[in-house]
């Protein structure tokens, strides 16, 4: 058996190992110098790390009245913030329901370039007859000519 | 009695024990503590279902813990926790005493939680169930957090048998 790692050893020594797997152990820790050392090294280091957290220990604590009236206002507090962001989520999305249903409708608008006669090349644009016609997408055509 | 109040006495000292130790200061212990005790009152009311109320409450109060140890670190305040620990205790403390706290104070929230569990005798599937530590993770993290403390506590010329 190869040397055990220190994992296996602290779960041995806190007898969170098999049954199966412990006698093996012991079987190594009975060969194994390095290893039983080792063990022994860590099995003093858990009693003195728990006798050393254990003297924290506060003998004389008094249990003081629990006070309802404190949790009962968190409860109300809780429920309250939750009722307030519930109104909150109403009133903003109705304001985006309105704000939508109140945009201006858009209309299409396409402007035909069409020519109605030739222009003359050798006068100047003001001095050109030009037509601009509007379809306003309905069918409705309106014609305004610049001069 | 009712049944809150059955759980709020038989548990009261054992929770704060856990966090003062946790967070090294009685005064926000208390605090921790009257908290944990509300969350587990309201969850009562609303008849959650608590089997094991002992378990719940060591979790919600080690979860505070941490939450409190990790604000005090983001706000900068470790040295004053330090000082907290070793000096602004309301109950007496040994100079050995002072020696533990300032050496669990070397610890990380986690670290630190999880010696005080294995302090408490619980069991490794406690343990993991409580600190939110992988089961198959406890004995490889428990025997380097020992190592840690251990070295810090001889660093501190703690008496160790």
């Amino acid at each position: 058996m190869k040397c055990i790692s220190n994992k296996t050893i602290q779960k041995y020594i806190d007898n969170e190992i098999s049954a199966s797997k412990k006698s093996s152990i012991e079987k190594h820790l009975s060969e194994c110098k390095i290893c039983s050392e080792k063990m022994n090294n860590m099995k003093s280091l858990s009693v003195n790390a728990k006798q050393a957290i254990g003297s924290l220990n506060i003998n004389n604590i008094e249990i003081p009245t629990f006070n309802y009236s404190k949790a009962q206002n968190k409860q109300r507090k809780i429920k309250y913030i939750i009722y307030s962001l519930s109104a909150a989520c109403i009133i903003f999305f109705i304001f985006i329901f309105v704000d939508k249903k109140q945009e201006p409708c858009t209309e299409t608008y396409s402007i035909v370039q069409s020519i109605t006669w030739e222009a003359d090349a050798n006068q100047p644009f003001t001095n050109q007859n030009f037509a601009i016609e509007i379809n306003d997408g309905k069918g409705n055509n309106t014609i305004i000519y610049l001069e | 009695m009712n049944r809150f109040e059955n759980i709020y006495t038989e548990n009261y000292r054992l929770i704060f024990n856990v966090v003062q130790k946790i967070i090294g200061n009685t005064e926000d212990a208390s605090d921790i503590v009257q908290e944990t005790f509300i969350v587990l009152y309201q969850a009562l009311q609303k008849n959650t279902r608590i089997d094991y109320p002992r378990s719940w409450l060591y979790r919600v109060a080690v979860n505070r813990s941490i939450d409190y140890l990790k604000k005090q670190n983001r706000n900068g305040n470790i040295e004053q926790a330090k000082n907290i620990a070793t000096e602004e205790h309301s109950f007496e403390t040994t100079e050995q005493q002072k020696i533990v706290q300032q050496a669990l104070m070397k610890l990380k929230p986690e670290e630190k939680t999880l010696a005080v569990l294995y302090s408490e005798g619980l069991s490794y599937k406690e343990m993991a169930e409580i600190s939110g530590i992988k089961f198959t993770s406890i004995g490889k993290t428990l025997a380097r957090t020992l190592k840690k403390l251990g070295n810090e506590l001889k660093k501190l010329n703690y008496e160790m048998y």
